[in-house]
């Protein structure tokens, strides 16, 4: 067994078991490093595993979790601190990890937050950090997360604190802006909690929204008292080691803070924080967020909040003059004490007065520009303002600078929200997101003119033409292959590139050379390569556009590699030899290259002939990349030529999971459902399939179809009203419809309906055509009208003369009725050919059948009716042998036979009407028309057979 | 539909229902409801523990939107299956929802870098917790790429949710099988995602993986 395998099994057996690694690593100790190691990944991912697919379930109680959470209990590795059983993970962040644990004495669920060893590295650092958790321990406040104990183990200090499962104020806020009188109670709250905290003299000195925890209940508690001060004073060094960067964001830091006054700083900076947290509440966002922590820090230093009004206009004024005063810049106008901020936020509760003054306008402006000594000229000319303002004693120029200071900020602010829009449009266009890129792109477009910079409305312009481009190319290739009536249209598409070419500069006039140099700085190349080799594949099918050599040396340009140049080698798009060549190297090389490229030698091999390979070449695309639309759409597509219905819609299904808005991927899907059987779902394809694109008639006749199958002769008919709305110019889609109204009306035994909708459904040209004919003249004998059967007949007989019709149809229109011996004759000689491939056939039989009862031939109809018969055992099949059976025997005076024969027949027909009133499988609709022209013929003869006999009794 | 909902039951009922005549479609419909119950719940997580940052403004309403359209995915896919029996049900359910995570992972994966250019808190994680789980799509990897057996386990309990006791009547096999199972598939796992001997694990875990679900393989990836 291999060191693997083994470790493989003693971790299951670590597992599975209360051991610890040393006891199973007993036999061979040389594997325990190892183990410890894998322990320890393993703990890691089981926590990962845990954060990404939480039990549904509270953890305790129930077999099952309790199970669960023996995996990250493992005895030995935890810290083993006296007092507490350690019982997992809870989190895992910048200052150490926070375990779950179990107070062993008190029998209470506490948690541990081990803080990362060599943040405080010396003994006299960890001293002191001891000293000072034991006064935050003294902190008793149900507001604050109550700390227990603090200790250290294995050199690592840690807390105990209480635990709490409601998780993080931040977490909860989540950019919301909360009702003004929510977050007023809020931080009033938290403000009460700072004023014993400060009254004891504990600074927090990093009071956020993701340092309040709360309970089950939401009740908010602060947590990680000085641990943060802590951090911040010790060297940079020591807290560059854990996460690469500083620690947190400078958003809710206070800027005397933040200008790295370190440790000088003091009880001022809480307060400050609980204006950012108030300000966060009121408006979703903390007061100031950086394009980096160093533009944040720079803001937080130097600019004034946007007013939270401004952001969420149903802030009330007199919160936001509380906010305000707590963000103020310099801490000596601020609350002096949370008591004070807390006291304010009480009268603005309560509704009274608050002290806080609003800043004015003025003010603000002044202290703007006295914080920006770098922006000298505004800064003279606002100063010079100032001092005009005094001299005239104007109180609009007052104004107007304090306008104009306003409009810098917001130029500002709409600065940097263009810039983020623009990166993330970006995104969103490279993930194919068009209407979100736009919508983002729309909203950046309306703040150019507040940001007034040239260089970003350039910017703008060229995203913008980049998403434009990029939708075009993919709506360009959703577009083909289009069905039409000559198979598919590829030439619309390959004149659409060539339009987005051309205006890219890589059109017609260009050369490879030059194309490749005005498409390769592209924000989007990566997608104008891809729409490159589209293209040349729809040029190459279609013959237009552009040449298919100069799309493809010029992606060759773009994109260089040995099996893409090769693949780009438009003279071997025509040679067998050469693509299965390519096949072989693509194998290879693992089927790495890109799926579009797959795709289109799959439909080339396929296009020759080489089923399989293209087969194979698409099973391997498609197992490589079953998240690329056109890989599970060329599958399915191949699937369905090969009539393997079901395992095409598979991946059909798969297509549309990717892309529902491709109508063609349903169509395909609703048709391959349909040939399989699957009705429901054929329908709801093929409805999508309209719904997506009602321009197409071919949807529409399947959807009609599929209705028909099912019965459904409202929705068919609504359906009808639809399609002939969508498809006015098309004459097929109302007699396909008028058909298989015709049709269900048939099974219905509805005559008169039946041949209205029939004789509407004439004129198709398709091969049906015959067919209809057929049902025409049957339903003009059920219907009584002898001129119509008359025309039919004839008609029919003219074109199986000269063989635009099919001869069967035709004698078969003949034997409906008694007709005049020349006609009979002309029928059995027209039929002759065909009788010849079918001799022995039921149905052949049957028709021979009736042409001799015509004849009058009556020994030779019962032979062949017998023999057909014998056939097939199918009722369905039988049913017309039996009703001529019964008119033969009625005939030749054998009544009782004959009533026996007509009796069947009628319970058979009467047993279908009443079940469902439907043909599919069972019997087929012509011989359900002429069993019952026979039925009735045969009624007849035997109700003037017994009354010229004179025997009594009803047929 | 409730979380806590003994989902055995619903299972046999749905079995007893497939066998005799009656019409399944209010049992399926409850089980669908159960899987988009789950995966809702389970993309909430995605993004509010891993993707914190996502959730505020402007983002955040994308973010919602992105689930909704996760879970009408899903839906989707699974009304036009017809799975013959509650195993099948739930290995399709939660193929579509191993896609559907791990593309939601990859959509927020991309805009976190998105919104990362311009918030300015690439290195400062703000929830704990961050720094564990630096990338969910890597997890979704090596899950697909479990052995069939410990696949299933794995789904089963951690994405569906269900009981070990559940799972292990569902299988007819016994819980201690289910839990060996998942033990397993925790180890691959995390031979797969630790960094260590990267060339030698690669090796030892992949193979098996394919040998053993040959024929399972390939509908893996299928749709």
């Amino acid at each position: 067994m291999s060191d693997v395998q083994k470790i493989r099994q003693l971790l299951e057996e670590l597992m599975e078991s209360e051991k610890t690694p040393e006891e199973v690593c007993r036999d061979d100790p040389s594997l325990l490093p190892e183990l410890r190691v894998r322990w320890q990944a393993l703990r890691a991912v089981d926590s990962q595993v845990e954060r990404l697919f939480p039990a549904p379930r509270p953890v305790e109680g129930g077999a099952g979790p309790e199970r669960r959470r023996r995996v990250i209990v493992p005895a030995g590795e935890l810290p083993e601190i006296p007092g507490f059983e350690i019982q997992g993970t809870l989190g895992c962040g910048g200052m150490g990890i926070v375990y779950r644990a179990r107070h062993l004495t008190l029998n209470r669920v506490v948690a541990i937050k081990m803080l990362i060893a060599g943040v405080y590295a010396s003994p006299i650092e960890l001293e002191r950090f001891k000293r000072e958790a034991e006064s935050i321990a003294g902190l008793c406040h149900p507001n604050i997360v109550q700390v227990f104990d603090a200790g250290e183990w294995e050199g690592r200090p840690y807390f105990v604190m209480e635990f709490m499962e409601g998780g993080t104020l931040a977490a909860q806020l989540a950019g919301i802006p909360r009702p003004a009188k929510v977050a007023a109670r809020d931080v009033h709250t938290l403000a009460g909690a700072m004023q014993l905290a400060h009254s004891a003299g504990v600074v927090h000195r990093d009071l956020k929204p993701a340092n309040i925890l709360l309970t089950a209940d939401g009740t908010l508690k602060i947590a990680d008292f000085g641990i943060a001060r802590r951090s911040e004073s010790t060297a940079d060094g020591a807290m560059l080691t854990l996460t690469g960067s500083r620690l947190g964001t400078p958003s809710y830091m206070a800027p005397e803070q933040a200008a790295g006054a370190r440790g000088a700083f003091g009880p001022a900076v809480d307060i400050y924080a609980l204006g950012a947290i108030l300000y966060e509440m009121l408006t979703g966002r903390p007061p100031f967020r950086g394009d980096t922590p160093a533009e944040t820090e720079r803001q937080v230093i130097n600019d004034e909040p946007v007013a939270p009004m401004r952001l969420n206009p149903r802030t009330p004024r007199d919160l936001q003059t509380i906010c305000l005063k707590a963000l103020q810049k310099d801490p000596g106008r601020r609350y002096a004490t949370p008591r004070e901020l807390a006291e304010d936020l009480d009268r603005f509760l309560r509704c009274v007065p608050i002290l806080a003054r609003p800043v004015g306008r003025i003010e603000r402006a002044y202290k703007w520009t006295r914080r920006r000594p770098a922006a000298a000229a505004l800064t003279v000319t606002i100063l010079v303002l100032a001092v005009a303002t005094i001299i005239l004693g104007g109180w609009i120029q007052r104004v107007e600078s304090a306008r104009r200071t306003e409009l810098l900020i917001r130029q500002e602010g709409a600065r940097n929200a263009i810039v983020s829009s623009l990166t993330l449009t970006r995104q969103l266009v490279r993930d194919g997101r068009w209407t979100e890129a736009q919508n983002i792109l729309e909203h950046a477009t309306e703040r150019v003119a507040e940001a007034d910079s040239r260089e970003l409305a350039r910017e703008i312009g060229l995203v913008s033409s980049d998403l434009s481009t990029a939708r075009e190319l993919d709506r360009i290739r959703h577009s083909y292959p289009r069905p039409d009536t000559s198979g598919y249209d590829y030439r619309t598409a390959a004149i659409d590139y060539q339009a987005v070419f051309t205006a890219l500069g890589a059109g017609e006039a260009a050369t490879p050379q030059s194309a490749a140099r005005a498409l390769a700085d592209s924000a989007i190349r990566n997608e104008i390569v891809i729409a490159l080799d589209n293209a040349a594949f729809v040029s190459f099918v279609a013959h237009s556009g552009l040449s298919v050599e100069h799309l493809l040396t010029t992606a060759k340009l773009l994109d260089p590699d040995p099996w893409r140049d090769d693949f780009r080698t438009a003279a071997w798009w025509n040679d067998r030899s050469r693509l299965e060549g390519l096949l072989t190297r693509a194998r290879e090389d693992g089927f790495t290259a890109p799926p579009h490229q797959l795709v289109i030698l799959s439909v080339l091999l396929s296009g020759m002939d080489a089923q399989s390979d293209a087969m194979l070449l698409l099973r391997e695309a498609q197992a490589r990349n079953p998240r690329d639309f056109w890989v599970n759409l060329e599958l399915g597509n191949a699937l369905n030529r090969m009539g393997e219905w079901s395992r095409a819609v598979q991946f059909f299904r798969a297509a549309t999971a990717i892309n529902p808005s491709n109508y063609l991927v349903w169509l395909t899907m609703g048709g391959a459902m349909l040939s399989d059987g699957d009705l429901d779902g054929s329908i709801n394809a093929l409805e999508k399939a309209v719904t997506i694109e009602d321009g197409f008639e071919g949807s529409w006749k399947l959807l009609m179809i599929a209705y028909g199958e099912s019965l459904q002769e409202e929705k068919l008919a609504e359906t009808i009203r639809r399609a002939k709305l969508a498809v006015p110019g098309d004459e097929n889609v109302p007699r396909l419809g008028a058909r298989l109204l015709g049709r269900m009306a048939m099974a219905r035994c509805a005559w008169q309906s039946a041949y209205e909708q029939i004789d509407a459904s004439l004129g198709s040209a398709d091969e049906l055509d015959g067919e209809i004919w057929f049902e025409r003249a049957a339903l003009a004998v059920l219907t009584g009208e002898v001129a119509s059967f008359q025309q039919a007949r004839a008609h029919m007989l003219d074109r199986a003369r000269d063989g635009s019709m099919r001869r069967f149809l035709a004698a078969r229109a003949v034997a409906l009725a008694p007709a005049p011996p020349e006609l009979i004759e002309r029928a059995t000689s027209i039929f002759e050919p065909e009788l010849q491939g079918s001799i022995h056939q039921h149905w052949t039989l049957s028709l021979q059948a009736g042409l001799a009862y015509r004849r009058g031939d009556f020994p030779s109809a019962i032979a062949c009716l017998e023999e057909s018969n014998s056939r097939s055992p199918l009722p369905g099949h039988q049913l017309i042998n039996w009703c001529w059976l019964a008119l033969v025997h009625a005939r030749l005076g054998e009544l009782t036979d004959a009533r026996s024969w007509l009796d069947k027949a009628r319970a058979w027909t009467t047993e279908r009407v009443s079940k469902r009133p439907t043909f599919e499988g069972v019997i087929h609709p012509h011989d359900w028309l002429e069993a019952h022209i026979i039925m009735q013929e045969a009624s007849d003869v035997l109700l003037k057979t017994q009354n010229s006999a004179g025997v009594p009794g009803t047929p | 539909m409730a979380e806590t909902e003994h989902t055995t039951q619903a299972v046999e009922r749905y079995l007893g229902d497939l066998a005799g005549e009656g019409p399944s479609a209010p049992i399926v419909r409850a089980l669908l409801e159960r899987a988009a119950g789950r995966l809702e719940w389970l993309c909430g997580t995605l993004l509010v523990r891993n993707y914190p940052r996502l959730t505020r403004p402007p983002l955040n309403l994308q973010a919602q939107e992105m689930l909704s359209s996760v879970i009408e995915r899903l839906l989707k896919a699974m009304r036009e299956v017809h799975p013959t029996d509650a195993r099948q049900f739930f290995a399709l359910a939660t193929r579509h929802m191993r896609w559907e995570l791990n593309d939601l992972a990859r959509r927020l994966d991309e805009q976190t870098r998105a919104v990362e250019l311009h918030e300015g808190l690439v290195r400062a994680p703000e929830t704990s917790g961050s720094a564990l789980s630096p990338n969910a799509r890597r997890m979704f990897d090596a899950i697909d790429a479990l052995p069939e057996e410990e696949r299933e386990v794995f789904d089963l309990v951690r994405i569906q949710g269900l009981s070990h006791t559940e799972v292990a009547e569902m299988m007819g096999v016994s819980s201690k099988t289910v839990q060996r199972r998942l033990n397993r598939s925790l180890v691959l796992l995390t031979e797969m995602l630790g960094d260590l001997k990267p060339q030698e694990l690669a090796a030892e875990t992949t193979t098996p993986a394919h040998e053993s679900d040959a024929p399972e393989h390939k509908r893996r990836h299928g749709p």
